[in-house]
């Protein structure tokens, strides 16, 4: 090999290397993206998309677990009332339908219907201890505008 | 026999005579603020003394302070503590409360529907 090509190759090394590795991590990102997307049913990879919890809310789920015989779902739905319009309601399931999106974290699994989906995308679940009360509470919801302050009942944008 | 301004019922005064022990704090202190979709909403804190204004109210074997400005919306309400998996609260039947947020939270008496016809000067 002549001194310029080896030379020539010293020159263009870091950039062939740079662009192998923005092609492995590419090729890698989309692969994660499609197993995301085939092993958890319609769990969506944007954050602005997902329901999200805190790691209060996992840990209180975790306890709850612990104390059932059967593996227990939180189940967040949205029904009709309260002074803003809608309300948030949640419950402990056991089973998910196939309507339903589901969003895991830690190994809990949080449940939303796809109607009630719609009130709630982007909102995040928290388990709030106060002295007066100990509750789940949806503390931010990016779709529902205005809302009562008690964080119960909410309008829609 | 004078009527008590507040009563417990016994979840409630297990409950409080429970966070009393654990914290060491001598009382739980009761009062109102303005808040809520309807009006106002209660409030509760530890407290370790009684201030000069604050009403105490013994039922059960557990002590309550009331805040004196709390005083005239809460009187003749029952405490009482709701336990399930879901939620843990204290809740407060209240026979002033003349409507009710959804959530249970804020409420509204008819002094302080008063006060906010008013034009809200007087609001606690």
């Amino acid at each position: 090999m002549t001194s310029s090509s080896r030379s020539l190759i010293r020159r263009l090394s870091p950039y062939f290397s740079a662009r192998i590795r923005l092609n492995s991590r590419l090729l890698s990102s989309s692969s994660a993206l499609r197993e995301s997307q085939l092993s958890s049913s319609e769990s969506p990879s944007p954050s602005t998309d997902a329901v999200h919890m805190t790691d209060n809310c996992v840990r209180r789920i975790k306890e709850l677990q612990a104390e059932e015989a059967s593996k227990k779902l939180l189940r967040l739905s949205i029904e009709a009332g309260g002074c803003s319009g809608f309300q948030y309601n949640f419950a402990l399931d056991d089973k998910t339908n196939n309507d339903d999106r589901i969003f895991e974290k830690d190994g809990v699994k949080l449940v939303v219907d796809n109607i009630s989906f719609d009130f709630v995308k982007g909102a995040t679940v928290d388990y709030v201890e106060e002295l007066i009360r100990s509750a789940f509470q949806v503390s931010t919801n990016p779709s529902a505008v205005g809302g009562c302050s008690c964080k119960s009942s909410f309008m829609v944008k | 026999m004078r009527k008590q301004v507040l009563s417990l019922t016994e979840t409630a005064a297990a409950r409080i005579r429970h966070l009393l022990d654990q914290r060491r704090r001598s009382f739980l202190k009761l009062g109102v603020k303005a808040r809520g979709c309807n009006g106002l909403s209660y409030t509760l804190n530890y407290a370790d003394e009684k201030g000069k204004f604050d009403e105490l109210v013994e039922d059960k074997g557990v002590k309550i302070l009331i805040d004196p400005k709390a005083l005239m919306h809460v009187i003749g309400t029952e405490m009482d503590f709701v336990d399930d998996k879901l939620r843990s609260e204290f809740i407060f039947v209240n026979p002033n409360s003349a409507g009710q947020c959804g959530c249970g939270e804020s409420f509204m008496t008819i002094s302080s529907s008063e006060a906010a016809k008013r034009g809200g000067g007087s609001r606690t």
